[in-house]
């Protein structure tokens, strides 16, 4: 799988839309997707470029495909490919594939965070600013829902 | 849990400013949807009071910010009522380990630091999921 990867990485989509039922294939699928997830949690920098660009894509993907009407035809096609799946009592595997992408696209979505400058302003200065003030008040979790609540009530006054 | 195993809670004024300014942008004219990320928003605080390391997962420190003794780390959930990158939803905050207080920092949506590529986007889920 790794290699086949390598050489096509355009099958990450298929962990959300599966062109196959074979046991062997999927779990292979779930597997080098979280050994990716790792990569990418870890050393995203040093990804290669080309597989940084499909798996930004990958992590975007799905809102897309969910906007899409057009889609639908391809969404009963992989339902299909499910349905067999936990008639054959293999919905351990399906969770599996879910959770795998379900990963893939968190670490994605955070190094896309990470690498935004403005993101590593905008914390560093949340930060200098928690740690210049640690005399402020303290409160329970009574006394800060109460807080919550008067933000939210006042927000739009 | 008794209460001195507890977490206290610091706002800051600059964390409640960033909490305004996502309740101004996402949810001045949906309501209901403001309501579900109020009882969201409560459920978060209780939790943070009581296990807020399980919370959230580490977050790696922005450079040169790294403090000895305080742990930094971030919460991902679904925003009620957005879609898209807006529905993925942050809350970061610190932990000083000593004094047992949790300090929120930011809340965002993925949509704020977005690294979105439209171009080919489109066609290369078509190409791949058909």
């Amino acid at each position: 799988m790794g290699v086949a990867f390598i050489t096509d990485p355009k099958w990450v989509f298929r962990l959300e839309s599966p062109k196959t039922t074979k046991t062997s294939e999927l779990a292979d699928l779930a597997k080098f997707a979280d050994s990716l997830a790792f990569e990418v949690e870890t050393a995203w920098n040093e990804v290669l470029p080309e597989l940084q660009d499909v798996l930004v894509k990958f992590a975007y993907s799905g809102w897309e495909r969910e906007a899409e009407p057009a889609s639908r035809l391809r969404r009963l096609r992989v339902r299909l490919r499910y349905t067999v799946l936990v008639l054959r009592g293999e919905e351990e595997l399906l969770y599996r594939l879910w959770n795998s992408a379900h990963r893939l696209r968190a670490s994605v979505l955070d190094a896309i965070e990470r690498n935004n400058p403005e993101y590593q302003e905008d914390l560093a200065e949340a930060i200098k600013d928690a740690l210049s003030n640690r005399d402020g008040r303290t409160m329970n979790a009574e006394q800060a829902r109460e807080r919550n609540g008067q933000i939210f009530d006042q927000v739009f006054d | 849990m008794s209460e001195t195993d507890k977490y206290s809670i610091r706002y800051s004024t600059r964390y409640e400013s960033h909490l305004r300014t996502l309740l101004k942008i996402h949810y001045k004219k949906n309501q209901q949807a403001l309501e579900q990320f109020r009882g969201f928003f409560n459920e978060l605080t209780t939790i943070l009071e009581s296990e807020p390391r399980k919370a959230g997962d580490p977050e790696p420190w922005p450079r040169g910010t790294y403090q000895e003794g305080w742990d930094l780390r971030k919460v991902r959930f679904k925003m009620p009522g957005l879609g898209g990158e807006a529905r993925e939803g942050r809350f970061v905050y610190l932990i000083e380990c000593e004094t047992r207080t949790v300090v929120p920092l930011v809340p965002y949506t993925h949509k704020q630091y977005s690294g979105r590529p439209d171009a080919l986007l489109k066609a290369m889920i078509e190409d791949e999921t058909s």
